[in-house]
């Protein structure tokens, strides 16, 4: 039988593009966000042009992103099962406990549920909260005049910044915690080389009916 | 127009206007030589206005307060000799009269021809009182700034309009501050009574400003357009290469050129909300100099947390494979 890509090529594409514009946006964002103290060592008009530019590109490829989970129907992925919240305190229990005993992960990834019960949470979260979010205040910014001239009294676009800033600071939390869970808890089959390779897995077995048994069957 | 053109009940202010209540304040206006003949034309016009100073006022305003009082210049052109009455009941002058800088001549109509008032008749260089404004750095910082040096014929009042002249507050006055730019550098016709030649292009000078509107709506043009050195209101505009151009000039912790416009600018104080520089918040959100500090200490608490929440886990993590090593090879599992 064929096997099965578990990252298609536009995902990885996303990804990576996602990836790089993070990145310089949370630098050049903490660049004009602490201008003048030499913190990062781009000038506020480097930053300002940078940031502006990777911004908008943030747009369109989140854009296209929607398109595309649209199109593929890989939308479904962000669908939570009925029994979310007990397999994420599954999950949860393993990150604290399960993991430090060398226990296998609860939730094996397939190509049809790529998330494991937390991942899928934090990316509904990611991708509908707090990414646009992001775009919103972000246009704001950019387009300042279309904010109001003044909000309690004070110069009006202070409420996008401040909550382009607080969002800032959670993607950075995010992408710390990211960062540290592809790098050195990757389950196999969705680690930093099947993002880049898309890495391909045999088809799947015959439907197992619960995690323990799917575990049990792969061991 | 300006905002208080629309408001003209002078006839029942301008019995405020008393020269008695003037008088100590501006007998040390009268001394020096170089200005004998200003001092003279003052002194002559107070002393024969002295019973009559509010009947002047209305005297005059009845011809120029209004709108439509114009004086015919050569060619098809007629300039305004309109005086908004309201302007000068609201402005630092408020207590004058007409004829308090405009000799008594005038009273006879048509006007002969008469010596224009000029700020610095009054307003000698050494007038300088506590808490007062510093005639004397104006002065001189207007001796030798780019307009005295292109035109000699600048004089204070092209810029300054005694019948409204207020001082700097607020964001409302910013704008009628940079109008005071614009009223030439925007206007062929008032350009060139001083110079024979087109005033530059304004919007190909500060393409390099993003959002250049936005900017002169709370940034002044002396903002960027002066020296340094002087604490308040500059008047040294200096040559087009020595404009700031730097951008942390005033997108920064310390805005030197945004806080030099205040009086008391509370140098990187943090104020309302918790907000850095809380002078400039009332005006706008500056990128840069009005940062939230309510909001950096929870940046440190989110973005520190997740990097010590991963780091500690990691350590843990370190420790029991450590411990668990044996267990989990025996077990033939993937050993992360
Ligand atoms: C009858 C109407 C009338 C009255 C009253 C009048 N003016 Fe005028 N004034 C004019 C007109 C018209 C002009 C413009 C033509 C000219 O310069 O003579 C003018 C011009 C002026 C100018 C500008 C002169 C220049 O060379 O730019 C001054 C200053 C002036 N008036 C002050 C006064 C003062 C002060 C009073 C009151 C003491 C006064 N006027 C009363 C009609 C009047
Ligand atoms: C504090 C001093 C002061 C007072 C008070 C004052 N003026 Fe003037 N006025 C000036 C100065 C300075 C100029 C500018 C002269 C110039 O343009 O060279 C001027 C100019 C004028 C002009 C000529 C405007 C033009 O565009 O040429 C008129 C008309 C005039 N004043 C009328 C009045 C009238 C009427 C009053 C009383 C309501 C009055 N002024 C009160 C200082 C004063
Ligand atoms: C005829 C004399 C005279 C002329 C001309 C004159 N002023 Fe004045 N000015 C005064 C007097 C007198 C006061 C004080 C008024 C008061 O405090 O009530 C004053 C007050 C002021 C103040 C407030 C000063 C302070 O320390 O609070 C400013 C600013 C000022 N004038 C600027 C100007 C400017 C700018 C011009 C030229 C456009 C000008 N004046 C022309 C006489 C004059
Ligand atoms: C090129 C235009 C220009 C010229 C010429 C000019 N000024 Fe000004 N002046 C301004 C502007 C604009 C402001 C507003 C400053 C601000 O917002 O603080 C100002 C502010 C002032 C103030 C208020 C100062 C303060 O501390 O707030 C005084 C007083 C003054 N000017 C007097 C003068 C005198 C006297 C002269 C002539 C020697 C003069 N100006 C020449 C443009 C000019
Ligand atoms: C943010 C700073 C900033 C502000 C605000 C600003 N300017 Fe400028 N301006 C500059 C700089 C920098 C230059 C020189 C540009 C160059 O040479 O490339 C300049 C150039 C100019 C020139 C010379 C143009 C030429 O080609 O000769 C004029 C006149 C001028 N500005 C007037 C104004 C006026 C009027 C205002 C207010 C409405 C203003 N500026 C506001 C920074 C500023
Ligand atoms: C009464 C008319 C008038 C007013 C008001 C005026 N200017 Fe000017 N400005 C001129 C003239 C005239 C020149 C000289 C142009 C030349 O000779 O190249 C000039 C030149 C300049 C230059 C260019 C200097 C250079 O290096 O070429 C700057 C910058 C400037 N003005 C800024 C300002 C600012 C800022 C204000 C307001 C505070 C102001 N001007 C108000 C008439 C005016
Ligand atoms: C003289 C001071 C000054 C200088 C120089 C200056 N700015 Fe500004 N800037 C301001 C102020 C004040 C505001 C707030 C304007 C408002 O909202 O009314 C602002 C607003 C902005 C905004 C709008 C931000 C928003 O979304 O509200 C941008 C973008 C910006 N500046 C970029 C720049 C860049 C890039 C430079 C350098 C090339 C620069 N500024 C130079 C004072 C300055």
């Amino acid at each position: 039988m064929k096997k099965r890509v578990m990252f298609p090529r536009w995902l990885r594409l996303w990804h990576w593009l996602n990836a790089v514009l993070f990145s310089v946006l949370i630098v050049t964002g903490f660049s004009l966000h602490f201008a003048g103290s030499g913190s990062v060592g781009v000038g506020f008009r480097v930053s300002f042009l940078v940031h502006n530019v990777l911004g908008i590109g943030l747009v369109a490829a989140f854009v296209g992103y929607l398109a595309a989970m649209l199109i593929t129907g890989h939308w479904r992925q962000y669908l939570p099962r009925r029994t979310i919240l007990g397999d994420a305190l599954k999950q949860v229990r393993f990150y604290i406990f399960g993991i430090l005993r060398g226990e296998h992960h609860p939730f094996v990834a397939v190509p049809e549920r790529r998330f494991n019960p937390v991942q899928q949470l934090a990316y509904v979260f990611a991708v509908f909260v707090l990414i646009p979010a992001q775009i919103v205040t972000g246009l704001l910014l950019l387009f300042p005049d279309l904010a109001p001239a003044q909000v309690l009294g004070l110069g009006g676009v202070w409420p996008m910044a401040l909550a382009h800033s607080l969002v800032a600071y959670a993607s950075c939390a995010f992408l710390f915690v990211h960062l540290y869970l592809a790098l050195t808890v990757g389950e196999p089959h969705t680690g930093v080389a099947s993002m880049l390779l898309g890495d391909r897995i045999p088809p799947p077995p015959p439907p197992a009916t619960t995690p323990k048994a799917a575990r049990a069957e792969r061991a | 127009m300006g905002p208080m053109g629309t408001e003209r009940n002078h006839a029942t202010t301008s019995s405020r206007c008393s020269l008695a209540s003037l008088s100590p304040r501006r007998s040390t206006a009268a001394l020096p030589a170089a200005l004998l003949g200003a001092a003279l034309a003052l002194a002559a016009g107070r002393a024969a206005a002295q019973p009559d100073a509010s009947a002047s006022l209305e005297q005059c305003l009845s011809c120029h307060g209004e709108q439509d009082a114009v004086r015919e210049e050569p060619g098809e052109r007629k300039a305004s000799v309109y005086v908004d009455p309201h302007g000068l009941t609201e402005s630092e002058h408020r207590d004058m009269a007409c004829g308090d800088c405009h000799a008594r001549s005038f009273a006879v109509d048509p006007h002969p021809a008469a010596r224009r008032a000029d700020c610095l008749d009054c307003h000698v260089v050494n007038e300088t009182r506590a808490g007062g404004v510093a005639f004397q750095d104006i002065a001189e910082d207007f001796a030798d700034s780019v307009h005295a040096d292109k035109s000699p014929e600048f004089r204070c009042v092209h810029c300054h309009d005694a019948h409204t002249l207020q001082l700097p507050t607020t964001r409302a006055r910013i704008f009628e501050h940079n109008k005071v730019c614009l009223h030439c550098h925007a206007d062929e016709a008032q350009f060139q009574k001083l110079v024979d030649k087109a005033p530059p292009d304004l919007d190909e000078a500060h393409d390099w400003l993003p959002n250049r509107d936005l900017h002169w709506q709370t940034v002044r043009c002396l903002d960027c357009h002066t020296g340094y050195d002087a604490p308040l209101a500059s008047h040294l505009i200096l040559p087009k290469d020595k404009a700031i151009k730097n951008c942390e000039a005033c997108h920064a912790e310390t805005p030197t050129q945004l806080l030099r416009r205040y009086r008391d600018p509370g140098d990187g104080e943090v104020g309302k909300l918790g907000f850095l520089n809380a002078r400039l918040i009332d005006d706008a959100y500056v990128i840069g100099a009005t940062r939230n500090e309510l909001l950096d200490a929870l940046m440190i608490i989110i973005i520190g947390g997740a990097g010590g929440g991963v780091a500690g886990h990691g350590m843990l993590r370190f420790l029991f494979y450590k411990a668990f090593r044996r267990r989990v090879v025996h077990a033939g599992g993937h050993p992360s």
